[in-house]
């Protein structure tokens, strides 16, 4: 039993899950970058202008 | 020097044809004309002078978010010269680093609500603030922006 246990817990680890929320909190941010990406590019052509 | 100005074209105004050759003015009209040119010069100056002030402003604030932003890693949109990247690029980028961080995914310690939100705070932060990364969204005609400052430079006195 003792051994099974060991086993399980070896086995159990806490990085699928840890990457899915990763995955998940990225791809909200890709959405959001997406979303706004016009305004970078305004952004970076008055940076350019005022350089 | 606008006050100035409007005095010179009142005084010449004021003036009949015979105190102007007294003052070694050898053509109202001209002078006139002259200092009416220098005026709206003058003028496009300033108004392009605040535009520029304005559009500092927002470069200003725009850097200042983006750079937290990069320290708590978003991966940073510029090439050499300090170009900005496709949005193709920058979303392959954007893949590239959370696959990286997915595939490195550890805890230290038992997975408490306050290890949990220190694995995640760095995320949570980009979540929010990407999408508060402009108050108003910047607009720019470039075109009538670089039509404008060729016409201030090009306004001959």
């Amino acid at each position: 039993m003792n051994l099974r246990v060991k086993i399980l817990e070896k086995e159990l680890t806490l990085s699928e899950p840890l990457g899915k929320a990763k995955q998940l909190l990225w791809a909200n941010i890709f959405d959001s970058i997406n979303d706004i990406w016009a305004s970078i590019h305004v952004s970076f052509e008055q940076i350019a202008l005022i350089k | 020097m606008l006050e100035e100005a409007v005095r010179i074209i009142q005084f010449l105004n004021s003036k009949n044809k015979y105190e102007i050759q007294e003052l070694d003015i050898p053509d109202r009209t001209d002078t006139i004309l002259e200092v009416k040119r220098v005026l709206a010069k003058r003028n496009l100056m300033l108004n392009l002078e605040d535009k520029y002030q304005t559009m500092q402003l927002a470069v200003d604030r725009f850097m200042t978010k983006f750079e937290l932003l990069r320290e708590k890693g978003l991966p940073s949109p510029l090439v050499i010269n300090d170009k900005l990247m496709t949005q193709e690029d920058y979303n392959k980028k954007i893949i590239e680093v959370a696959r990286e961080q997915e595939n490195t995914s550890s805890m230290s310690g038992i997975p408490t609500g306050t290890v949990l939100y220190q694995t995640f705070e760095n995320l949570f932060y980009l979540q929010h603030e990407v999408k508060h990364l402009f108050i108003n969204n910047p607009t720019l005609n470039r075109q009538r922006l670089m039509r404008y400052i060729g016409k201030c430079s090009t306004s001959s006195y």
